[in-house]
């Protein structure tokens, strides 16, 4: 089949771009920090819902512990979540949410069911998270945050399979 | 006198499951002096609101239901009964490892932004699709943006020509 340029209408760019109205094509100082004033404004909103989401996980985790029989939708549930915590922790200001949100996806992108030991790895990232928030701890290169991150990989290697039976 | 950009004549749909992240997005559009920005927190309310006409920039996160971002983003550019096949879409998502990246862009998207980011990025991402439109390829397997580099005269000494001193 043959490759075909279709050229560009243009229409949108007549629309919108002139030489007298609207922002310069590179953004001042000043409308940068209006920006992340907006987007600040709306942190405290985020970590009051994400203290929420993270309270419900508990309670989904812990009924599927309970009965096997909600565990495909609790695992379903816990998924969208963790994504929704990974796009965004960062662009609030607490770039560990994302990091840890995001291990906690990568961690069950694939599964099809809650183990026990899947349930316990999946408790240890939720109650890490909700340090994060709950501290508000807006760093990533921290002393505190280094500590953070090894007591999450050591608490997912000690719940990982046969490590208890080793350290038996 | 260098361009400028007005965005108040702009109409922007934004599609996100999230009220949250849906409503920032909007708020940065309008804190750069957007007026007309319609939201939906899913993929059908986005093709009705498609259908029903009157929106210029897609921007959309892949996660959604029923339809994914990236399908909505083929219906688009494919189906018979979109309304502009040539629609800028600038795909905001957290999905944001390298493969989301190349299927975004064989499905013919106009720009890609990872979630988290930040509100200069989605400015330059903005700018992009409207200060800098491209010409659009069909192909056989590909209908979207021409990826190809623009290649603009060059007026200097060419010193690739030129023997060493």
């Amino acid at each position: 089949m043959r490759r075909t340029i279709i050229p560009n209408r243009g229409d949108l760019r007549r629309k919108a771009v002139n030489y007298k109205t609207g922002l310069d094509l590179k953004l001042d100082d000043e409308m940068l920090q209006k920006m992340e004033a907006l987007v600040q404004n709306s942190s405290a909103q985020f970590i009051d819902q994400t203290v929420e989401t993270l309270k419900a996980l508990r309670e989904t985790l812990a009924r599927a512990a309970a009965d096997p029989a909600t565990r495909a939708e609790a695992l379903e549930q816990i998924r969208e979540e963790a994504f929704q915590i990974k796009g965004m922790g960062g662009v609030f200001g607490y770039p560990l949410l994302t990091e840890f949100a995001k291990s906690l996806h990568d961690f069950l992108k694939e599964l099809n069911d809650l183990d026990e030991l899947q349930q316990e790895i999946v408790s240890i990232h939720i109650d890490t998270l909700y340090v994060v928030v709950s501290h508000r701890i807006a760093g990533s290169g921290g002393p505190l945050e280094a500590q953070l991150r090894a007591s999450l990989k050591a608490a997912i290697d000690k719940a990982k399979p046969g490590a208890k039976a080793s350290a038996g | 006198m260098s361009e400028k950009i007005d965005f108040s004549h702009v109409r922007f749909l934004v599609v996100d499951s999230n009220k949250l992240m849906c409503q920032l997005v909007k708020d940065i559009l309008m804190m750069l002096g957007a007026t007309q920005v319609t939201t939906a927190r899913d993929s059908e309310k986005a093709i009705a609101s498609l259908r029903s006409g009157g929106i210029d920039v897609v921007i959309t996160e892949w996660n959604l239901k029923p339809r994914t971002g990236l399908e909505l983003l083929d219906w688009l550019r494919t189906d018979g009964t979109s309304p502009d096949r040539m629609m800028p879409v600038i795909m905001l998502t957290a999905n944001s490892e390298v493969d989301y990246v190349v299927e975004s862009r064989d499905k013919g998207v106009t720009e890609f932004l990872a979630k988290p980011f930040t509100a200069e990025a989605m400015y330059r991402r903005l700018v992009s699709v409207i200060a800098r439109p491209r010409d659009f390829v069909s192909v056989k397997d590909y209908f979207g943006p021409d990826r190809r580099r623009r290649q603009l005269p060059f007026e200097g000494v060419d010193r690739r020509q030129q023997k060493p001193e």
